[in-house]
């Protein structure tokens, strides 16, 4: 595994429709391992910069290197890839594919990309995807949930299967997109805390975006995307 | 595979939605198969109804309105051949045998036939199948009646019934030759034929009911011949409608076509019945082919409610889009499940469709066969059957490809912003 920083953003910058940028990023950087709370309330281009870290969205101008890799030089399906293998995505609510099971959800990703999957078994202690799931399940505490259809979970229970899910098959970066914003205040420190437990296991390195500041001193880094972003930070002066 | 499997269980989930899309292309794959299976039952029907005729000979006419009177008992013919040609055509060496006939009476609807024993001897149909007696025997006396099966199912008739014909082959008619009443004398075996709807009396009565008549208009009341005279002194036959003939070899058929059809003397026509069939072919394909443009618009609609159905599904399955790409399904994937989804559906309905059809023959054939003389045999699908399949499926991944195509855009522009 390089040494190489989870996330470094030079001059980046990304357009919807030509001459009107919705992102403009001098620098920002993100080491591995780190637990970084972005703070991007609406229309501070959070969606964009989540796009194009997760490989959906393809820079336009500057470099954006995420995990040793520089997205910018790979085509659609590589990012796809790239993102399948080495990210794990957890939105903030409404994660789950509702006609797959509680355990179909979590090896879904380890279906889709053979890296990863290989990287799983690799790994040496498992002996199929399925135990890896219910392995991990357990720890999250829905070990007794695997075969329940998804439409009968309650909301944390779904954000937990989310969390298995982005985190099975040890991927390097994990993007939380509001995960928390569904959940009651003491719920939202327990997915935390699974959430940190989990990824201190594989090392991996946390960017967990919010609207709401009242989670940021649990985490080591702060960063505000209004004031990295240019041309949000342009439209809070001008407003 | 995992495409498949993601599909299946897509399709599942909204299996509600999934039935309907699947019967409506079940029952439109159903009606297109359906309408090939009965127009090929009827082909063959048609073409078995007369077997190892060489030709048919009637007064100078039409081809196909001669095979269709003398064999499918459909519209009349409207000259008469003299016996006298008949009975020289028959003398011929290279002729085998014939059967003369002798059609324009009815009997409540149902065609009656004059003809000879040669009739119960030579005739042929479904290659060597022969019109076969349940009870009784052909006609003796000059007034007995053989029935087909029809027709004694139909109107009841046993061996001793007795039964009026009536002038002309109208359902309805005028005339009738309540003076000479027929006695049932045998009943026919069902053949699936015209036979089964036809009655058989010899050519002698057929003449004995005309008998005194005049430039077809029956003797004034109390001026005819009595029945009871006319068994004492029956008829001389002096006129047939038409007749079959048999020849020696099958390579005589073409010079002895060419002979009766160039005799100067009397003005006859000859036709191969298979030669004719053609041409009724020719003649029906009109209308076979609007019934089967009617059943594959039919399958089209099919195809379309699929496309609507899937189409419609689209926009609650944005946030399903969303959630495979964040976990790195591209575009592609979002496609093939799309198309899989749609081929799926549609080899559901197919394979549904093919067996409402095997179903409906079952329950259906023997109707059919009673009502309409028409055997539609249930047999495994024929080649052409294979071909329509193939093609359906071919137009339903086609038209899986419309929703699949806006999944893609919808999946790009979307990326992974979660709509609701």
């Amino acid at each position: 595994m390089t040494a190489a920083p989870a996330v470094v953003i030079k001059d980046l910058s990304f357009a919807y429709h030509p001459g009107r940028d919705v992102l403009q990023l001098p620098t920002m950087m993100i080491s591995r391992g780190e637990r970084v709370f972005l703070h991007g309330p609406s229309g501070s281009g959070k969606t964009t910069l989540l796009g194009l870290i997760a490989g959906i969205l393809r820079p336009q101008g500057g470099n954006l290197a995420v995990l040793g890799v520089d997205l910018g030089t790979l085509s659609g399906s590589e990012r796809d890839c790239f993102r399948g293998e080495r990210l794990g995505y957890v939105f903030q609510m409404f994660n789950l594919i509702p006609y797959l099971s509680v355990v179909e959800n979590i090896t879904l990703p380890c279906l889709l990309s053979a890296p990863r999957r290989a990287r799983l078994m690799q790994a040496g202690s498992v002996a199929s995807l399925e135990l890896a799931a219910a392995a991990i399940a357990e720890r999250l505490g829905i070990g007794g949930l695997l075969g329940t259809p998804v439409t009968e979970l309650s909301v944390g229970q779904q954000q937990r299967v989310a969390v298995a899910r982005a985190l099975l098959g040890a991927p390097e970066l994990v993007i939380a997109d509001e995960p928390t914003s569904a959940l009651d205040s003491e719920h939202r420190e327990d997915f935390l805390r699974l959430l940190f437990d989990e990824t201190a296991r594989s090392g991996a390195t946390v960017l967990f975006v919010s609207h709401d500041l009242t989670l940021a001193p649990l985490f080591q880094r702060t960063l505000s995307l209004r004031d990295l972003n240019q041309v949000a930070a342009a439209r809070g002066t001008h407003a | 595979m995992l495409a498949l499997k993601l599909a299946l269980k897509s399709l599942w989930n909204r299996r509600f939605a999934s039935t309907l899309t699947v019967a409506s292309i079940a029952l439109s794959v159903a009606l297109l198969l359906g309408v090939e299976r009965v127009r090929l039952g009827a082909r063959a029907g048609f073409a078995g109804t007369i077997s190892q005729t060489d030709l048919i000979v009637g007064a100078r006419g039409g081809a196909v309105p001669l095979l269709l009177s003398t064999v499918f008992h459909i519209g009349h013919a409207t000259n008469a051949v003299p016996y006298s040609a008949y009975a020289a055509i028959k003398a011929r060496p290279d002729v085998a045998w014939t059967i003369p006939l002798s059609l324009g009476d009815s009997h409540k609807g149902f065609r009656v036939v004059g003809t000879t024993e040669d009739f119960y001897q030579h005739y042929h149909y479904r290659r060597d199948e022969q019109p076969r007696l349940v009870l009784g025997h052909i006609p003796q006396a000059l007034f007995d009646v053989v029935i087909g099966s029809a027709v004694a199912a139909k109107l009841g008739y046993q061996v001793g019934s007795a039964l009026t014909l009536a002038h002309g082959v109208a359902e309805v008619s005028f005339q009738n030759h309540t003076d000479k009443p027929f006695n049932v004398c045998g009943i026919l075996a069902p053949t699936g034929t015209p036979i089964d709807r036809s009655l058989f009396i010899s050519l002698e009565g057929e003449e004995a009911i005309h008998a005194d008549w005049t430039d077809g208009a029956p003797p004034q009341s109390g001026r005819g011949t009595a029945a009871a005279e006319l068994i004492a002194h029956p008829p001389a036959v002096d006129e047939i409608t038409a007749f079959f003939v048999g020849a020696k070899s099958r390579s005589d058929t073409l010079n002895l076509q060419r002979d009766i059809n160039e005799t100067k003397a009397v003005a006859l026509t000859a036709v191969i019945p298979g030669v004719t069939l053609n041409e009724l072919w020719d003649l029906v394909a009109y209308g076979e082919n609007s019934l089967r443009l009617v059943s594959a618009c039919v399958v089209v609609v099919g195809l379309l409610g699929m496309l609507v159905s899937i189409y419609h599904s689209l926009s609650e399955r944005r946030r399903e889009m969303a959630i495979l790409r964040a976990i790195g399904a591209g575009p592609r994937m979002i496609v093939t499940l799309m198309v899989v989804e749609a081929g799926l559906l549609t080899i559901l309905g197919a394979a549904c469709g093919l067996m409402l059809v095997y179903v409906g023959l079952l329950l259906a054939q023997p109707y059919v066969e009673a009502e309409f003389g028409l055997l539609i045999p249930i047999q495994a699908p024929a080649s052409g059957e294979a071909g329509y399949l193939s093609a359906i499926f071919g137009l339903g991944l086609l038209l899986g490809a419309i929703p699949a195509w806006r999944a893609y855009r919808t999946t790009l522009h979307d990326g992974l912003t979660m709509r609701l």
